[in-house]
């Protein structure tokens, strides 16, 4: 999705749990993603480091493995491949941490041009929702495949 | 659209760049604890803020 460079990750038959290994300084890093069913067609949209020793599932400590972008890119592709089986289904992103929902919002933002051709994207601001504006400040993201023009992001 | 390999176990997808790979091995998490909690709180928030007016027609709670 939109070229960026981004970590190859594996899927299992649901389509609804991913995994991916962040290499870096750090060392490597296990990451999991999971699409969890929060109303008909709503997914919740989770994401964390997993510890494998103890089968604990992480989301508020930064890595600093120095391949944030790479991460980014691979979450968005994960969320473009799910939305592409299921362009129906709308996902709801809340980031653990307002700098890691910061963080999600500048994302969105650097790739606007891109991600506003395929997807209805809305920003939670003071417990209302709005079209998503690059500048503004979020909470939480909700965003649907746009049924005229269901195609991938290029 | 996935590809079987000899042990038919991983599956290559085609079409998105050879980035992902089908295990029907790997584990489903959305059991996990962190992903039950995580699942909670954005039922929580639908609750309290709803969905996008844009999108109310289209899609319910």
């Amino acid at each position: 999705m939109l070229n960026l460079s981004s970590y190859p990750y594996t899927t299992n038959e649901t389509f609804l749990d991913y995994e991916f290994e962040s290499s870096g300084p750090r060392g490597v890093i296990k990451k999991v993603a999971n699409f969890s069913k929060v109303g008909p067609a709503i997914f919740n949209f989770g994401f964390g480091d997993l510890d494998e020793k103890t089968g604990k599932i992480n989301d508020t400590i930064t890595s600093n493995n120095g391949d944030d972008e790479k991460i980014l890119a691979t979450l968005a592709s994960i969320i473009n491949e799910f939305t592409t089986m299921h362009p129906n289904f709308t996902i709801l992103i809340q980031g653990s941490t307002s700098s890691r929902t910061r963080r999600y919002q500048m994302g969105i933002g650097k790739y606007w041009d891109k991600i506003s051709i395929a997807f209805d994207v809305f920003g939670l601001v003071n417990d209302k929702w709005k079209p998503f504006v690059i500048g503004q400040n979020y909470t939480a993201f909700f965003g649907k495949r746009k049924t005229s023009n269901p195609d991938k992001v290029q | 659209m996935a590809t079987k390999n000899r042990n038919n176990t991983l599956s290559t997808v085609k079409g998105i760049k050879g980035k992902v790979t089908v295990n029907k091995n790997m584990p489903q998490y959305d059991q996990h604890p962190f992903f039950v909690k995580k699942a909670e709180d954005a039922k929580d928030l639908l609750s309290k803020v709803g969905l996008p007016k844009q999108l109310s027609g289209k899609i319910s709670l």
